[in-house]
């Protein structure tokens, strides 16, 4: 079953001799539980793709449809509700708060849904096994980068989305701890039927996946 | 070296928004200083010429002989001093008039007369050697008519009225003063010199050099006081010579030294100028601190490649001063629009101009008063303030640019790189105690570097402590304004109508008569005040003040009045157990007695309970420094009068030192304690002696005075000038009755009260646009400061609405920590400064606290203030793109 359906999406900046086509009409989809790479140059389109789906940003033109509903239609308000309950987004700057410990990080998404509860068991599962329930009252700025990663990893887990949306996700990690966190997000991927779309420049984490998409200038490669 | 000044002016184009703001800041603080120091000048300037006018064009005058005369006039400008006028009042001769009082008959020409600013007011100066010329105090004391071309006698001289002068400018005690011509024979070879220096000159050091040329002693100079203060220029070495005098005058304390600076330093203004200097720096430090943290990584950068503090500094140095070329000129325009536009009318209050009143000595004459004549007010731009505002800031700038960047130096690399270090906090987890963390957050956002939290939370409260403040000082100023005029300046009604002094005490008002003019076409009301004369036993060890009344005080050159003593045998009189005191004896009616409960230092007043238990008021001894402790006479101790019997019709009897029988004795006990009367009858004793004061019924069952001596007469608001008139057919005839109009000279000190609160308030807006400009910009920093943790919430997915909520937290927050401040601040300000307005200010109030409503307006102003600057920021970052701002990180 469909996920996610990218329906000619387009996504152009500036006008005229100035147009940069970042996405051009791309199409694809992915089924529900799907662990997919998306590959490709720097520039190539990846991050904003991640971003549209996210809904983060709005295509220039196309569709872009979770769980059967038309999120590029979605107003603002209606957007960020559903990136609330559907969406967990790993960022590749990690994108923590600075102001809160690693614990509240991790539980931040949920703290600001009240319909949902937060389950401090399962936000003390994820941060021992990605290895930092020590580290669980520092600050960001205490913390190395690949420990702030997987604070960002974990926070991304934490109201168990729909879909989670990684972008380089293991950049800063040494390769033992790599090979963890990709153990525990397909682990994840598949308790909990979360569609996993991880953006990565590793051709062997790429592997790893169930499906590899590749863009090249905006456009779809191979792979659907 | 060409980067030195290109990066300062790309930082600038690159934050134009700051820069706009350091810029306004500058213009705004520029402006407020030149418009209210230009306002002070222009006043200075004009209460100066005000006072020349009044007190004469004159520093000094020496009594010299011809020789001396000539010696100055030979030389009048060398090296040491200038003197700019000379001008001489020759002293033809002197009559003595049975003992009282001498008259001393001089010559002066107009030029002279100018420079005394004593001159012809009507008819000619004399002529011929049997004219004289003489103000009208002077014939009132020699029972002289004021007619031009009367008979008036001088011992064994009989003279022609040729000319009636104005008062001479200075008392001059038991010494008058009367104009003959220059023909009139010479008895001495004495002249009144008078000498006019360079007032741009230091005016101190010429005198001393002129007494060392002319082989002058310096004692022998009587100066023009008046005229002297306000040419003399406020300088370190006087405030050194001030301190110096007062540390060692053994009575003298603290507000002594505050009172002799606010005269003789101008302290007000000195005051006002240091709090509005501070205050401008103060902004324009706090949103240069705003752009420079804002920038902090740029200055990690140039740090990283070797940039020295130094260099630092200078290139900080470079965008102020380029700022403040702009916004110096700008600012010191619009200060002076503002001036010409808005504060010319408020300059009196730094003027410090007296009264409008103008009583004449003779007492007995109407009330003569100078209006205000708004178009002979003459603006002034003050150029050696403008140059020291100028140059103060320019100093301040390098001392804010030497502090930041040691701050810059300071910091590390790594630190300027995470500018928003914040404190290591306690390890803890809110989340586990908290479903939202929202709340935290704000914390977080708000105490996570407690210096800087307090920086923003000072800078914002401060406009607000200065307007709250001013607002205390304008209400307090008004009211001590208002009582000022009813109890001081006689201005406490439309009209007065009032028993003329050669009058025996049981001649007055009938009751018919003050019925008469109550009901009145055009009066609304009427209050009838009785008065009597008396006389009260002080025991000695209840007299703290000997020193108030000449006839005890043991000075050798302080001499009690030769009217008074021959009047009332002195204000005070010692006996072997106790002073002896003149009193007034005022009866009020109750409408009075309510109002007179403004005054109270003690106890309290009620009408019904006075006249049931024959309760009296004391109106006590009240000093320079409004201090009321000089008479130890209180709530509950009784007094013992003496009044002259009321059908003695004897004026010899007002000496006390009659046969007993002459008198009668009565004790009261005291009720309540007043420091001021609401009136003040001048035809006796005056303020010189202590009041007494008790219902008219007291007075008339104490007395069986069945008269009034005045009637306080209050006009409608309808009532036209023709009021007055029809007031005087009631006592047409009765030329022992005088009716003063008082309604012009009201009107003008209303108005002048109304100017003054006008400025003050016109000053505040000021500071609240400052303070307002300045809570904008620091809290727009300070959410932006936020922006990329607020893309993170975003990101996650907030909603717009939790943000908003979030934001007006804060602001909450923020309210009340800033009204927190400006409460505990006020506490102790309105106190100190309460203190200064009572005891060097005099003012005679009891002092008001700011009321809880202008309070609630001011904190209500913040908080508005806060949300609409959260809300509409909030908004903004709202607007932004979100990946954009995640990447501000």
């Amino acid at each position: 079953m469909e996920i996610l359906e990218i329906r000619n999406v387009k996504k152009y900046y500036g006008k005229n001799d100035n147009l940069v086509k970042a996405l051009d009409d791309v199409s694809f989809k992915i089924g529900k539980g799907e662990f997919v790479a998306i590959v490709g140059q720097s520039g190539s389109g990846k991050s904003t793709l991640l971003n549209l789906i996210g809904g983060l940003d709005k295509p220039t033109s196309g569709s872009i449809i979770i769980n059967g509903k038309e999120i590029s239609g979605f107003s603002p308000k209606k957007q960020t509700e559903f990136r609330r309950k559907n969406i967990g987004f790993i960022f590749q700057n990690y994108s923590l708060m600075p102001e809160l410990c690693v614990y509240d990080n991790v539980a931040l998404p949920v703290s600001i849904d009240r319909s949902q509860k937060t389950d401090h068991e399962y936000i003390k599962r994820i941060l021992t096994d990605l290895g930092i329930w020590e580290k669980r009252k520092k600050l960001p700025h205490q913390l190395s980068g690949g420990q702030q990663q997987r604070t960002a990893i974990a926070r991304a887990l934490a109201n168990k989305p729909a879909i989670i949306l990684a972008d380089e996700p293991t950049g800063n990690l040494d390769s033992g701890t790599t090979m963890d966190v990709m153990e525990l997000l397909k682990n994840s991927c598949k308790e909990y039927s979360q569609t996993m779309i991880m953006v990565t420049h590793n051709d062997m984490l790429a592997a790893s996946c169930d499906r590899i998409l590749s863009i090249l200038d905006g456009k779809i490669e191979r792979g659907y | 070296m060409r980067m030195i000044f290109l990066i300062p002016f790309s930082f600038m184009k690159k934050n134009v928004r700051q820069t706009i703001s350091i810029l306004l800041s500058i213009i705004l603080s520029v402006g407020m200083i030149v418009a209210v120091s230009c306002m002070m000048y222009s006043a200075h300037v004009n209460k100066t010429e005000s006072i020349r006018e009044q007190k004469g064009d004159h520093h000094y005058f020496i009594l010299g002989s011809s020789d001396t005369l000539k010696s100055i006039s030979d030389d009048t400008d060398n090296s040491d001093f200038t003197l700019q006028n000379v001008k001489a009042m020759k002293i033809k001769d002197s009559v003595d008039i049975t003992g009282d009082f001498n008259i001393v008959l001089a010559f002066a020409d107009s030029e002279c007369r100018k420079m005394m600013s004593h001159d012809i007011i009507s008819g000619t100066y004399p002529v011929t050697t049997d004219e004289i010329a003489l103000d009208r105090y002077t014939l009132h004391l020699l029972n002289a008519g004021e007619e031009i071309g009367s008979s008036v006698s001088l011992g064994d001289k009989t003279f022609i009225l040729s000319g009636i002068v104005s008062e001479p400018p200075e008392k001059t005690g038991t010494t008058r003063e009367a104009f003959v011509c220059e023909g009139y024979p010479d008895s001495y070879d004495l002249y009144n010199i008078y000498l006019k220096f360079d007032e741009d000159k230091d005016l101190y050091k010429q005198v001393v050099a002129f007494a060392e040329k002319c082989q002058i002693d310096t004692e022998a100079l009587h100066s023009n006081g008046d005229l002297i203060d306000c040419v003399i220029d406020g300088n370190f070495q006087r405030f050194i010579n001030i301190v110096r005098a007062v540390h060692e005058d053994e009575e003298a304390n603290f507000i002594t030294l505050l009172m002799r600076l606010r005269s003789e330093m101008h302290l007000t203004t000195g005051i006002v100028s240091f709090f509005l200097v501070l205050f401008s720096i103060f902004i324009i430090y706090s949103i240069f601190s705003v752009s420079i943290s804002k920038r902090m990584k740029e200055y990690s950068i140039l740090q990283t490649i070797g940039v020295s503090r130094s260099m630092i500094c200078l290139m900080l140095m470079i965008e102020l001063y380029s700022l403040l070329l702009i916004g110096f000129p700008v600012g010191c325009g619009l200060g002076i629009l503002a001036d010409k536009l808005f504060f010319r009318q408020g300059s009196d209050l730094f003027s410090g101009r007296a009264s409008l009143i103008e009583r004449t000595h003779s007492g007995a004459e109407n009330l003569q008063y100078t209006v205000y004549d708004d178009s002979q007010y003459r603006f002034f731009v003050d150029g050696s303030a403008l140059f020291g505002c100028a140059l103060l800031i320019a100093v301040l700038i390098i001392g804010m640019c030497f502090i930041i960047s040691a701050r810059i130096n300071k910091m590390t690399v790594k630190d300027m790189m995470n500018s928003d270090k914040i404190r290591e906090h306690k390890e803890k987890i809110y989340s586990l105690k908290n479903k939202s963390l929202l709340n935290k957050l704000n914390d977080r956002f708000m105490f996570a570097v407690p210096s800087k939290f307090l920086m923003i939370i000072i800078s914002m409260s401060l406009g607000c402590i200065l307007i709250i403040s001013i607002n205390f000082i304008a209400v307090n100023t008004r009211i001590n304004n208002m009582m000022i005029m009813h109890s001081q300046e006689g201005l406490s009604s439309d009209v007065k109508i009032s028993v003329s002094k050669d009058e025996p005490l049981d001649i007055g008002i009938t009751a018919e008569q003050a019925e008469m003019v109550g009901t009145s076409e055009g009066i609304s009301s009427v209050s009838a005040f009785m008065y009597d004369l008396g006389e009260i036993s002080v025991n000695k060890d209840l007299l703290k003040w000997k020193e108030f009344w000449p006839e005890i005080a043991g000075d050798e050159t302080w001499k009690p009045s030769p009217e008074t003593m021959k009047r009332f045998n002195g204000i005070a009189v010692e006996d072997t157990d106790c002073y002896r005191i003149k009193t007034n004896i005022y009866g009020y009616d109750d409408s009075s007695l309510d109002e007179l409960k403004d005054y109270i230092i003690e106890g309290s007043i009620d009408a019904q309970s006075m006249k049931n238990e024959n309760g009296i008021i004391l109106r006590t001894l009240i000093d320079a420094q409004n201090n009321d402790d000089g008479l130890d006479i209180g709530v509950g101790d009784r007094i013992v009068l003496k009044t002259v019997r009321y059908n003695e019709n004897n004026k010899e009897l007002l000496r006390f030192d009659g046969a007993d029988e002459k008198y009668e004795v009565k004790e009261y006990v005291v009720d309540a304690v007043v420091n001021a009367s609401l009136i003040n009858n001048t035809e006796y004793i005056g303020k010189e002696g202590l009041d007494i004061i008790m219902t008219n019924e007291q007075m008339k069952k104490n007395y069986g005075i069945d008269v009034y001596n005045v009637l306080a007469v209050y006009k409608n608001s309808e009532s036209d000038n023709t009021v007055v008139s029809k007031l005087g057919d009631i006592f047409s005839g009765d030329d022992n009755i005088k009716i003063y109009d008082n309604s012009v000279a009201i009107e003008e000190r209303n108005k002048e009260i109304k100017r003054a609160e006008s400025l003050i308030y016109g000053i505040a807006v000021l500071l609240m646009i400052i303070a307002v400009f300045n809570i904008i910009n620091t809290i727009s920093h300070v959410l932006d400061s936020k922006r990329y943790s607020f893309a993170v919430l975003r990101a996650i997915g907030i909603s717009e609405n939790n943000f908003m909520k979030m934001l007006f937290v804060q602001a909450m927050k923020y309210t009340v920590s800033t009204v927190a401040v400006i409460i505990a601040s006020e506490l102790a300000i309105q106190r100190i400064v309460g203190n200064m307005l009572k005891h060097v200010y005099g003012y005679i109030n009891q002092i008001q606290n700011v009321s809880l409503f202008v309070n609630i307006i001011v904190f209500a102003f913040i908080g508005i203030i806060f949300t609409l600057t959260v809300t509409v920021t909030g908004k903004q970052i709202l607007d932004s793109d979100i990946i954009d701002e995640l990447k501000t990180e």
